[in-house]
C-alpha cells in the first residue's frame, strides 16, 4: 500500500508529464507554421492537432477505459462527421461550377 | 459521506449510477462534435475555395495570444484530470486545489479572448465592414467563421468555468457528493471536450499565412 503523499506526487507527476508532451507538440505546431511546407502547411499542422487531442482523449478523458456501448458512441458521432465531410466534399470537388449564390462575391459584394 | 445519499433512484447501484452518468456525458459530447463539426464544415469549403485570402486573413489574427491560450487550456485540463484522479483517491484538499486552478486558468483564458477581440474591433476585422483591411476573396468569410466559432468555444468555456467553480464552492461548504459518484469525472469530460475543440480552431485560425 502506497503512502497518500507517494499517491499524491505520483498523480501531479502524471498529470505533468502528458502536459509536458502536449506543451512540445503545441510548440511544434507552432515551429511548424513557420516553416516553408507549401500545400502541407495544413495537413502538418491538423496532424499535430489530432496528436494533442489523442493524449487529452485518451489519457484525461480515458475514453480506452470506457465501455465498449461509450466507445461505440463516440464512433457513431465521428461516422456522422465523416458522413457530413465526405458528401459534402465528394459533391463540391467533382461539381465543375458553382451556383452562383455558392459564391461569396455574390453574398458579400464589398469582399473584392 | 455515506453511499446512501450518493445513490439516487432509479439506481440500484453505484456503479450502474455512475456508468450511466458517464454514458449520459458522452452522449452529450457525441452531439457537441456533431454540432462543431458544421460549422468546420462550412470553414472547410470556403477554405477550399478561397485558400489565397485564408491565408492572407490568417495572417492577422494575434499568433502570441493564440499560442498562450492554448497553453493555457493545455494546462487547465492537466489540472482538471489531477482534481478527477484525487477524487477517486478520497483527497478533498487536492480536489479542490484542481478544480480552483482549472477555473483559474479558464478565467485567464477568457481575459486574453477579450483583449484579442478588443484588438480585432480596433483593426476593423469585421465582416461587413466598410474599411474592412483586407481587399481580398473570403477574408471576410474568413473571420465570420473566426468570430462564430472562437465566440461559440468562448461561450462553452464560460459554462465550463462556472461549472467548475460552483463545484469548488460547494465542495469547499462540503455540499457535495463527490466520492462515490461521477460528478467530478463527468464534469471533467466535459471541460476536456472544450479544450479538444480548441486544440483543432487554433491551427485553423493561427497558424495560416505565417
Amino acid at each position: 500500500m502506497k503512502s497518500a503523499p507517494a499517491i499524491l506526487s505520483g498523480m501531479w507527476r502524471k498529470a505533468a508529464v502528458i502536459w509536458a508532451l502536449l506543451t512540445l507538440i503545441l510548440a511544434a505546431t507552432v515551429t511548424a507554421a513557420y516553416l516553408d511546407l507549401g500545400d502541407f502547411k495544413l495537413p502538418v499542422a491538423l496532424a499535430f492537432a489530432v496528436m494533442k487531442a489523442a493524449l487529452v482523449i485518451v489519457l484525461f478523458m480515458e475514453l480506452p477505459l470506457t465501455r465498449a456501448s461509450t466507445r461505440l458512441l463516440m464512433l457513431t458521432g465521428l461516422l456522422f462527421v465523416l458522413v457530413l465531410f465526405g458528401l459534402t466534399f465528394a459533391d463540391r470537388l467533382t461539381r465543375p461550377d458553382q451556383p452562383a449564390s455558392f459564391d461569396a462575391r455574390a453574398t458579400f459584394p464589398q469582399d473584392r | 459521506m455515506t453511499n446512501a445519499s450518493a445513490l439516487n433512484p432509479p439506481f440500484d447501484t453505484l456503479p450502474q449510477q455512475r456508468q450511466a452518468a458517464t454514458l449520459g456525458i458522452w452522449i452529450f459530447l457525441a452531439t457537441e462534435v456533431v454540432f462543431f463539426s458544421g460549422m468546420f464544415l462550412g470553414y472547410s469549403l470556403y477554405r477550399q475555395q478561397y485558400s489565397a485570402g485564408f491565408t492572407a486573413a490568417g495572417a492577422h489574427t494575434d499568433i502570441l495570444v493564440g499560442t498562450v491560450n492554448t497553453f493555457l487550456l493545455l494546462v487547465s485540463s492537466a489540472t482538471m484530470a489531477v482534481a478527477v484522479w484525487a477524487g477517486r483517491q478520497g483527497f478533498r484538499r487536492t480536489v479542490l486545489a484542481g478544480l480552483v486552478l482549472t477555473a483559474g486558468f479558464g478565467t485567464a483564458f477568457m481575459v486574453l479572448k477579450a483583449i484579442e477581440y478588443h484588438d480585432d474591433f480596433s483593426q476593423h476585422l469585421i465582416p461587413g465592414a466598410a474599411d474592412f483591411p483586407i481587399a481580398r476573396p473570403g477574408a471576410q468569410l474568413f473571420f465570420s467563421y473566426y468570430w462564430i466559432m472562437t465566440a461559440v468555444h468562448a461561450v462553452h468555456l464560460t459554462v465550463g468555468v462556472t461549472a467548475v467553480s460552483i463545484t469548488a464552492w460547494r465542495l469547499a461548504r462540503g455540499s457535495l457528493v463527490w466520492r462515490d459518484t461521477a460528478f467530478l469525472h463527468v464534469l471533467a469530460l466535459y471541460w476536456h471536450l472544450i479544450d479538444v475543440i480548441w486544440i483543432f480552431l487554433f491551427p485553423l485560425f493561427y497558424l495560416l499565412g505565417r
